[in-house]
């Protein structure tokens, strides 16, 4: 049998080795500035080259996708152009129409301000979208600003396209494949797709479910590419970039250099320098956007975020001054029932009593769960107690909230991310002199209210929540 | 607006062949699938304006040419083709309009390419196999192959050269 390399015209046995090799850097994506205006100048005029470059993409085509069964694309590509075709290009203004009357309604029955997360669409400027194409641009985020406190300031759109530039504040957006984003300003950044953000400068977290898993955040000098997991980014209008891994693993790449970094890593960038460089994991500087990427979008009194941190050494930290919140696992299948102490609005003691209640299981649901923590760094005295008040409010709505130790310890193997061994579980609702502690859920489900009166050991309650 | 299933039905016939001429233009192939679609979401706002289309691919291709040369004019969005220049050449090249590839018209029939990578030498499918169906860049198959990087790159141009001339010859057979 005759070789099909072996059979090459006349024609092509002539293309310049340069052609051939700047043609394929550049389908490596690793063919630098001076390299495109070459390739350009050997094109340019000629186009036999030219129709057999396009068959060369084609045939790229063909084999990169020999093997991908798509034939669903048909069905999937008209029922969606069909669904954007019909919203108008006015849907957003009828969206807006909705959520104003929405609010009023929210604001009527005196609902917690977080409700406006969802629901107030004003207050913020929309994002502007780049570029001046005659195609509708699909809205890929929903993007919320937080005031002090937490407060929502507005919610707006995002579509694919939007380039944002925000001098302060935090902002969160949440993609609709439940990709959550938390971004501190001053920042600048493109939301190129669902899949994608280009970040000028600036600070974002980022956490990504399954069907968000490939997400990217690109910088001035390199990029990053999700494979699951938690991770944040800052860099500068230069180009001077920081990844850190905080769950999970990340690919990093700069030019050809690809790294697969893995949770309490961290590496550098810039444009000056060619390499990557491994730096020492301190992920502090992300405190802020670290919890409100995991769901945490207020605090008061005693009770503030645990500070960010793999999620080993997250659940084990300690204070002497806080009741710390401390995020679990998140993505956990609801495929099974759990016991909890608190089952909706109300508080224990009062609504509810120590006796434990079953949730039923909803499979089509996924859970997620935070830990409050009151957890001493030294010894005290057995007589020094002190009372520790607060509340911390979520993105999601609470399920239930598990406060003593027989349903923290069956919760835990759905939820914790180390083991416990401790004899000192959940909270006291018999203390002597001191009052019971107390825990409450406020009406929307999404504030915690608890009051600790805390003495040499811990005292915890497990939140369970709805994930995004 | 056109019905659904007539709709589907000339998504279903040309999406493929669209989706290769995009990619011809040199549009960066994560992108390729989202510039379809916008393709056909023009189509789909259009197609009462048009009347009856006596060729829908010509036509989804012109659509598809006017938006890659949009592309060409938004510098925030150039990240979507691999080199704007290069794509102004390729779109330059046919101004007189867009033409189904040769290639494009296999797109649907895998097994012609799964002939055609037969004759290719061991060596050259492997390397083929190792950067398409493994990610794998020139340096690593050179590694691997005992190869230089830049005879990685001259190899796989030349196996995709004689899988384009195959395709061409079963298009021919078609």
């Amino acid at each position: 049998m005759k070789r099909m390399d072996e059979d090459l015209p006349d024609k092509l046995m002539d293309l310049p080795d340069e052609l051939i090799e700047l043609l394929e850097l550049l389908q490596e994506g690793a063919l630098d500035e001076a390299g495109r205006k070459r390739l350009h100048s050997m094109l340019e005029g000629r186009p036999d080259l030219l129709r057999m470059v396009a068959d060369h993409f084609a045939v790229s085509r063909a084999l990169a996708h020999c093997e991908v069964c798509d034939t669903d694309f048909a069905e999937r590509t008209a029922a969606h152009v069909a669904k954007l075709a019909n919203e108008g290009e006015f849907a957003f203004v009828g969206q807006v129409k909705r959520r104003v009357i929405k609010r009023r309604v929210v604001k009527s029955l005196a609902i917690a301000a977080v409700l406006m997360l969802a629901a107030v669409p004003m207050a913020l400027k929309p994002p502007v979208p780049t570029g001046s194409g005659s195609v509708a641009r699909v809205q890929v985020a929903t993007m919320t600003k937080l005031g002090k406190d937490g407060v929502a300031l507005g919610s707006t759109a995002v579509h694919e396209g939007s380039r944002i530039e925000e001098k302060s504040g935090l902002m969160r957006l949440e993609f609709t494949n439940g990709a959550v984003v938390a971004v501190e300003a001053p920042v600048a950044f493109e939301v190129v797709s669902a899949m994608e953000i280009v970040l000028e400068s600036g600070r974002l977290n980022a956490w990504c479910p399954e069907d968000a898993h490939g997400f990217q955040v690109r910088t001035a000098s390199a990029s990053l590419k999700d494979l699951g997991t938690s991770f944040g980014v800052s860099t500068t209008a230069d180009g001077r970039s920081e990844f850190v891994v905080l769950d999970g693993a990340v690919e990093v790449k700069k030019g050809s250099e690809k790294l697969l970094l893995e949770k309490g890593e961290a590496v550098t960038s810039s444009k000056k320098e060619e390499a990557l460089k491994p730096v020492d994991f301190e992920p502090l500087e992300f405190k802020k956007t670290w919890a409100l990427a995991s769901g945490i979008i207020a605090t008061k009194g005693a009770v503030v975020p645990a500070d960010p941190d793999v999620p080993e050494k997250v659940a084990v930290m300690e204070s002497d001054d806080h009741v710390l919140v401390i995020p679990e696992k998140r993505g956990v299948i609801f495929n099974r029932p759990i016991a909890v102490e608190v089952t909706g609005p109300g508080d224990l003691p009062g609504t509810f009593d120590r006796t434990p209640e079953t949730i039923l299981p909803v499979p089509e649901k996924r859970l997620r769960s935070v830990i409050l923590r009151f957890d001493p760094k030294g010894t005290w005295p057995p007589d020094h107690f002190l009372p520790f008040e607060g509340e911390v409010t979520f993105d999601s709505p609470v399920v239930g909230i598990s406060c003593l130790r027989d349903t923290l310890e069956k919760s835990d193997e759905l939820f914790a991310t180390v083991s416990w061994s401790s004899r000192f579980r959940g909270i006291e609702l018999d203390q002597g002199r001191n009052p019971p502690d107390y825990v409450q859920l406020s009406k929307d489900r999404r504030t915690v209210k608890i009051v600790f009166f805390a003495g040499a050991s811990t005292d915890e309650v497990r939140v369970i929540m709805e994930d995004n | 607006m056109p019905d659904l299933k007539e709709f589907t039905s000339v998504v279903a016939e040309h999406h493929a062949s669209l989706r290769y001429f995009i990619q011809g233009l040199g549009v960066s192939p994560a992108w390729v699938d989202d510039m379809a679609q916008d393709t056909f979401l023009v189509a789909y706002r259009k197609w009462g304006d048009a009347g009856r289309v006596e060729n829908p691919g010509a036509w989804l291709r012109t659509i598809a040419r006017n938006l890659v040369q949009n592309e060409t004019a938004k510098l925030n969005r150039r990240q979507r083709l691999l080199d704007e220049n290069l794509t102004t050449l390729l779109l330059n090249a046919e101004p007189g309009g867009p033409e189904a590839g040769e290639i494009s018209d296999l797109s649907t029939r895998r097994e012609a390419l799964r002939e055609c990578l037969k004759v290719l030498s061991e060596r050259a499918r492997g390397v083929v196999e190792q950067h398409y169906y493994h990610d794998r860049k020139s340096e690593e198959i050179g590694r691997e192959f005992a190869m230089k990087p830049a005879a990685v790159r001259k190899m796989l141009f030349h196996a995709r050269q004689a899988l384009a001339g195959c395709l061409r010859t079963k298009v021919k057979e078609a």
